[in-house]
């Protein structure tokens, strides 16, 4: 049982499989709550297990430079990113459109939850990656930043974007503020 | 303040991301505002959507399947089936001229690495350490070149000056990328350029231009020979993104990053037509 992050984080790197099990039970909820609203409940645990299997291969690199849950949170937001890329590219292949009933009939049986998910899931994935940060994980501005490496005087700006483009979507979908 | 200024306010005042003197004039400015007072009040029902709207677990068996990967020794394998999904999805006669031409040019490929077998492991770059530093930032993947290779930070004129040519970069990024960077990477087979590129979208490119005749090397890891936008290409695949090299006029282009075959077609082509272009010659020649 390693005492803390850094402890942990230093195992793992010496390929400890207990110190790796260890790290997962730590942080996958983390992880598949952030997937799941990134890309969806139905990728997110294959996206979760691509985090951390790009996390177990990447762990030598991680220097202590940041803080291992930024770090963390750089590496899913990327993966999960690139997973909403590959499968865009898939579907927009198969799929002219996507179908999306917006009928006042179909946003009434739709749940808030569903609601939520498809607004996200039409939300641009920068945009979406901010939002679920603030949002969701609850980081600060100063944390986003440094996790999606911009200048922390940019997130306000994004985030009013994200912002306004969810609620427009939201309101589409039947969604009353 | 006015609107236009407040607007901008907005999110950080949601987020109790300003000083008290600050937020003081934009709660001033929402008493007296029902637009800002209206988009504040949506943004407050949005995080209540958000804290109100439960997450599933985590299924209990992903550490079983993550585990299983990880003991593997082909870990990495499953991971890799999205993109050769991808290949399949495309185009089925694609894939069974890219398995005709993999046996069929196989051996003659396997002979010409054969003979530098041994010059060319040596110099082979660790692409897939390369370019999983690089997924996790284009700073850490710098870090990760220069720890084996001496780089240097230049621009095109320096390249031109030093190399005596001008990369094919220089005339442009392939659509939807912004040039990022411009290294001089000295390696084992010559000094190479390497531009990072950034797409729209985030994506990374990678483009490492060398003049030695040879494509860059990858090391123990088995290329596929394909033709790919005209041009026949050596392609390995990475994490989730595919690496290429093909010969540009009398050097050779790598790119690592690319998504798949159709952005590769066009990432060829792209740089077929700007070397075509710049007529790809040495600088006063």
């Amino acid at each position: 049982m390693c005492d803390s992050a850094a402890d942990l984080v230093a195992a793992c790197q010496a390929q400890d499989h207990g110190a790796q099990r260890e790290l997962y039970e730590k942080y996958q909820h983390r992880v598949f709550r952030l997937a799941t609203r990134l890309v969806g409940v139905s990728d997110a645990a294959d996206a979760t297990q691509q985090v951390f299997l790009q996390l177990f291969r990447a762990i030598g690199q991680f220097r202590g430079q940041a803080r291992f849950e930024t770090w963390l949170y750089r590496l899913a937001v990327n993966e999960c990113l690139q997973h909403i890329r590959r499968r865009g590219k898939v579907r927009t292949r198969e799929l002219a459109y996507e179908p999306v009933d917006r009928s006042a009939s179909s946003t009434n049986r739709m749940e808030l939850r569903e609601l939520l998910e498809a607004a996200l899931g039409q939300l641009d994935p920068d945009l979406r990656a901010i939002f679920v940060l603030r949002e969701v994980e609850e980081l600060n501005y100063n944390q986003i930043a440094e996790t999606l490496q911009i200048a922390e005087g940019t997130v306000g700006s994004r985030l009013n974007r994200a912002r306004s483009h969810l609620r427009e979507l939201l309101i589409e979908l039947g969604w009353i503020p | 303040m006015k609107c236009v200024e407040i607007e901008k306010l907005l999110s950080p005042f949601h987020d109790g991301e300003l000083s008290e003197e600050v937020r003081a004039s934009v709660d001033a400015h929402l008493d007296d505002c029902t637009d800002c007072a209206q988009t504040i009040a949506a943004m407050r029902s949005m995080s209540h959507l958000v804290a109100h709207s439960p997450v599933p677990d985590a299924p209990d068996e992903l550490w079983t399947s993550l585990e299983e990967q990880l003991d593997s020794t082909e870990a990495m394998t499953p991971a890799r089936l999205p993109v050769y999904r991808h290949i399949l999805r495309l185009n089925t006669a694609l894939v069974a001229a890219l398995v005709l031409v993999a046996v069929g040019v196989g051996i003659r490929v396997f002979r010409g690495f054969h003979v530098h077998e041994h010059t060319m492991n040596h110099a082979a770059m660790d692409f897939e350490r390369y370019w999983s530093a690089f997924r996790m930032g284009s700073d850490q993947g710098q870090r990760l070149l220069a720890s084996q290779f001496e780089t240097r930070l230049v621009d095109v004129a320096d390249v031109e000056e030093r190399l005596q040519y001008r990369p094919v970069v220089a005339n442009g990024p392939p659509p939807g990328f912004q040039l990022d960077a411009t290294y001089l990477v000295k390696m084992p087979c010559c000094t190479c350029v390497e531009t990072v590129c950034r797409g729209e979208n985030g994506q990374m490119l990678l483009v490492l231009e060398h003049t030695a005749e040879q494509a860059v090397c990858f090391g123990n890891r088995s290329a596929v020979s394909c033709p790919c936008g005209g041009k026949q290409t050596q392609m390995i695949q990475l994490e989730n993104a595919l690496a290429a090299t093909w010969p540009v006029g009398n050097r050779s282009v790598t790119v690592i990053g690319v998504q798949d075959m159709d952005q590769l077609a066009e990432v060829v082509r792209h740089f077929d037509r700007e070397a075509g272009q710049s007529g790809s010659d040495r600088v006063g020649s």
